[in-house]
Order: C-alpha cells, then sequence, then structure tokens
C-alpha cells in the first residue's frame, strides 16, 4: 500500500553487504515528487547498488525502500508499474530493430497495443525514421535515446538514470540534458540520476545527495548548496569540499 | 500477467526461427521424419525380397512347410521406428540448443536488467521461455507427425486407420515430453550458470549419461539395444553389480522409457508405456528451472563467453 504523497523515493537505514565489503550502509533518503536529484559518488561509492535497490533488481542485507509508496521488495511489481529505468551502458537485442525492441519492453510493460505509443515517445525524442534499423547499427547517442524511450514508453512516475551521460559526447550530453529537463517539466517526472559529471548535474538537478563508501554524507537542494558553500567556485569544488569532511 | 507471459513466448519464437544452428537442426531433423519413412519401405523391401528368393529356394528343394513371411504381421506404423532413434538423438540434442539459447539470448545480450524493470515477474518470465519452447518443440512434432502421416500415405498408398493415426499421434505426443525434458535440462543449465560455454556442456553432459550411460546399465546390456527401440533380447549377465544396478536404474531411465513407448505404439506391442521416468523428470526440471530463475542475480546477469 502507498505510503506517502509527499516522497516518491524514501529509504530506511538501507544496507547491502556482499560477504566482507559493505556496498551500502545505513542509508536514508528521501527524495520529493518533482525533483531532478543527483546522486553523486566517486566510483564504487554505491550508487548502482542504491538504484539496483530502487528499481527492484537487488534485494538489500537490511532496511527498506519504498518507490511511489509501495515497498521496493513486498510489492516490487507495484514499484516497476511506475518506474522507469535506464541502466549504465544500456543494452538491447541487437538483431532487432529499434521497433521491435521497443516493442517487445512496451508489451513487458502491459502496453498491448504499443504502436502508437512507440511513435509518440519518438516524436517527443525528436527520433523518428530510424524505427526499422537494427540495434547493432546505432551509435552510443542513438542507443541512448532508445533507453530512454523504453523507460519512459509506459509514462512511469519516476525514472531512474545509472550514469546516463556515460560514453557520450558533447552534443548527445547536451541533448540528453534537454531531454531530462523536457520530461520532468512537460510529464512531470520526478528523476533520479546517479552520475559523477558534475558539470551536468550544476545544469539539470534541482537536489543533490553525496554518497561516500556507502554511506549518504549530504543532501540538500542545489541553490542552498550553492549558497553553502558560496566561497567554491565551481560545483567541483564544493563536491571536493563535501567529501574531504 | 498471461499478456506479458504471451509476450516473453511470442518472442522466443521469433528468436528460434531467426537461428541459423536452429534452423539448420531442424531442416535436418524433419528431413530425417521424412525419410524415415522411406528408409522403413526399403527395409522392408529388401526383406521381402530376401524372403521371395528364400521361398524359391526352399520350394526348389522341397521343403514344404515355408515359414510366413515376417512382415505380414507388422502393423504399417513400424517403419517410421528408426524416428525413435532420430528424436533420441538429433531431436534430444536440438531441444537442448533450444533451452539453452533461450535464456542465453538474453544473458549475452545483456538486458536483463531493462526486462526485470519492467512489471513482469522472474517466474512469469520463465514461464513465457518454457511456454515458447513448448509450441516451437509442438510445432516441430505437429509438423513430423503431418510429415510421417503422409509418407505411409503416399509411400504404401496405405491411408492410416483411426487407431493407426492416435498411435502415431501418441508417439509424437511422447516425443514431445521427452524433447521438452532436454529443452527444459538445457534451460535450467542457461539460468543457473556462470559461462555459457559451462551451460551448453552441462546438458550435453547429462544427455550423454541419459542416453548412453544409463542404458548401458540396464537393457543396453545387450549391445543391440543401445540405440534401438527393441525390447531386452538377452537377460542382464548373472552378476550382482548389473542385476542391482538394473533393478535400481531401470525404472528411472528417462532414455529407456521413451524407447519402450515408441516400441510399444509404433509396433503395435501395448505391453508397456511406462510413463513415469518422462513425466516425473519432466516435472523435476521444469520445476528446477523455476527454482534457478528464483536465485538468479538479475545485477549479475550477463555471461562469459
Amino acid at each position: 500500500m502507498p505510503k506517502s504523497d509527499k516522497f516518491v523515493i524514501e529509504a530506511h537505514s538501507l544496507t547491502k553487504k556482499y560477504k566482507d565489503f559493505t556496498a551500502l550502509s545505513d542509508l536514508n533518503l528521501e527524495v520529493e515528487k518533482g525533483e531532478i536529484f543527483g546522486f553523486l559518488g566517486h566510483n564504487g561509492a554505491g550508487k548502482t547498488t542504491t538504484v539496483n535497490i530502487l528499481t527492484t533488481l537487488l534485494e538489500p542485507t537490511s532496511g527498506n525502500a519504498s518507490v511511489c509508496g509501495f515497498d521496493t521488495q513486498k510489492d516490487s511489481l507495484e514499484v516497476r508499474k511506475r518506474i522507469g529505468y535506464l541502466p549504465e551502458n544500456v543494452k538491447f537485442y541487437e538483431d532487432l530493430t529499434a521497433f521491435e525492441n521497443l516493442e517487445f519492453f512496451a508489451k513487458l510493460s502491459g502496453i498491448r497495443e504499443p504502436k502508437d505509443k512507440i511513435e509518440e515517445v519518438l516524436d517527443f525524442l525528436d527520433f523518428k525514421g530510424f524505427e526499422n534499423k537494427k540495434l547493432g547499427e546505432f551509435s552510443k547517442g542513438m542507443r541512448q535515446r532508445i533507453g530512454i524511450a523504453q523507460a519512459i514508453i509506459h509514462d512511469p512516475e519516476v525514472l531512474f538514470l545509472d550514469e546516463p551521460t556515460s560514453g557520450l559526447d558533447p552534443m548527445g550530453i547536451k541533448n540528453l540534458r534537454e531531454v531530462i529537463i523536457e520530461l520532468n517539466k512537460k510529464k512531470g517526472i520526478t528523476i533520479f540520476m546517479n552520475t559523477h559529471l558534475l558539470s551536468e548535474v550544476a545544469k539539470t538537478c534541482t537536489t543533490i545527495g553525496v554518497l561516500n563508501h556507502g554511506k549518504l554524507i549530504y543532501k540538500d537542494s542545489l541553490p542552498n548548496t550553492l549558497k553553502k558553500f558560496k566561497d567554491e567556485v565551481s560545483l567541483e569544488e564544493i563536491y571536493l569540499n563535501i567529501e574531504s569532511k | 500477467m498471461f499478456f506479458t507471459i504471451a509476450t516473453v513466448s511470442k518472442s522466443e519464437i521469433r528468436s528460434l526461427i531467426r537461428q541459423k544452428t536452429f534452423v539448420l537442426m531442424l531442416a535436418v531433423f524433419l528431413f530425417m521424419a521424412s525419410f524415415s519413412a522411406y528408409i522403413g519401405w526399403s527395409t522392408k523391401n529388401t526383406i521381402r525380397s530376401v524372403y521371395a528368393q528364400t521361398v524359391k529356394e526352399m520350394t526348389a528343394q522341397g521343403i514344404k512347410e515355408i515359414p510366413n513371411n515376417p512382415f505380414l504381421s507388422t502393423p504399417p506404423l513400424s517403419i517410421l521406428k528408426n524416428m525413435v532413434v532420430y528424436v533420441f538423438l538429433i531431436g534430444s540434442l536440438m531441444a537442448i540448443i533450444i533451452g539453452h539459447s533461450s535464456f542465453i539470448r538474453e544473458r549475452r545480450a545483456g538486458v536483463s536488467k531493462i526486462i526485470f524493470s519492467k512489471s513482469i515477474g522472474k517466474w512469469e518470465f520463465v514461464l513465457g521461455k518454457m511456454g515458447g519452447i513448448f509450441l516451437a518443440l509442438m510445432l516441430i512434432n505437429v509438423i513430423s507427425f503431418a510429415l510421417s502421416f503422409f509418407s505411409i500415405t503416399i509411400i504404401f498408398s496405405h491411408f492410416l486407420s483411426i487407431s493407426e493415426a492416435f498411435n502415431l499421434l501418441a508417439f509424437y505426443g511422447t516425443s514431445l515430453v521427452y524433447m521438452l525434458f532436454f529443452a527444459y535440462l538445457g534451460l535450467f543449465f542457461a539460468i543457473v550458470s556462470k559461462s555459457e560455454s559451462l551451460a551448453l556442456l552441462a546438458p550435453v553432459m547429462f544427455w550423454i549419461f541419459i542416453s548412453f550411460v544409463m542404458p548401458q546399465l540396464t537393457s543396453a546390456l545387450d549391445p543391440t539395444a543401445l540405440l534401438n527401440p527393441t525390447s531386452i533380447q538377452t537377460p542382464a549377465p548373472q552378476n550382482n553389480f548389473f542385476q542391482i544396478a538394473q533393478s535400481i536404474i531401470h525404472p528411472f531411465s528417462v532414455s529407456e522409457s521413451y524407447k519402450s513407448i515408441g516400441r510399444s505404439l509404433l509396433q503395435g506391442d501395448s505391453s508397456s508405456y511406462p510413463l513415469f521416468p518422462l513425466v516425473v523428470y519432466l516435472i523435476v526440471v521444469a520445476g528446477s528451472c523455476f527454482y534457478g530463475v528464483k536465485q538468479f542475480n538479475i545485477c549479475e546477469a550477463e555471461i562469459d563467453q
């Protein structure tokens, strides 16, 4: 059953251990509806583990989390109905066309006649005309667009993006940024974005959280953060300042 | 729920049709299905001519008591008995490849994370896969049934009676169960294995054990029964090990079970239909697939080559 209306993502004492290694330690996190949340941290900080738990792909060792008011473990299917997910280095069936890939994923999301929806999403992403090409022929940027398309095809409430700019050229990054902002503004989708590209966080996110060695060490809105650290000249310096503390 | 399961099944069949290995094996299997009637017909003709020659010579020698033509009492379906061997060898291997490639496809493509972020549960997904495999194998057996039916009709100018057609249908039904067992075995190892080569090697090892080692310890003590769908011609050696091995293993030998049923249905010998091992094995291996997928770690789904 849904727990809260204000927060679309809630994590309480979330811990994930792999044998002796603790990937996440007692993580408490809340993300409000309509935010673009930038989840920062160095490689191995536990960002992907957090997203994997929130998207129901991984079970925590202890603690619990809810998305859109549904528990990620007990109501995983309800959570999945309400989220879209773009994994890092997104992959597809290379032997299928873009349309066939999207059709398959749309049907898995419960859309019975996905043709119109696919056209609508590709139109929104300004990506028409490539439907009948096989994914094997696509560039990284084109794949990312199809990745976004499969993630939003069922009109999710929350979109999880794991390092979405990874491997993209500057133009690809700019295009993706515009898409993310548009999804948030026009479709009202809450966005949870794992990244370590601080310049993108500054241009895209409304709130940031910093994860260090599996612990959340900072969380505030971007304007507040910039106020708090007004002596620092860039977000990069702010981030390094937070991490060093 | 049914819709998502059906989506996976449909995608499974589509992907199989696009696989060159599958298409090649299917072509060989269907060719053998058509050819088995011809081989049976050719064998029958050879024996007939040998019989006629023998009768001629015996009559010339003044022998009056001439034995009846052995083929007069054999039912038309018996000319298809080679099909038992083809299913036993080619069909089961093809089934392993179908089951293996079914789940490996997602793991190789690296799409497991996307799939399981959609509103489909792990068991629904594997049920969809199993459904797709079932439909593909059923289609293969239906086509084989049609090929056998028309081969007999054309070669012998003999239209099968209802009971003969039913026996032929039952034979392909049993073949479907036998092939499903191997397909689900391939699926199970594709789910639980860490590497792609192990995922294929493991069911093939099982196939070798079930097809060749188990029969050696049971009826294949008579060497002619290793591959052929014949009943035990000679008793097992009077040796404690073989006697105990036979009494323990034979009831559980899925290949013996299949060969016995195949023989009974095609040769009109209604002595035995030991369905028990076939059905039990199929249930066990299908259950293992569900257990395997429950333990399946989506975040570590990508497979090593």
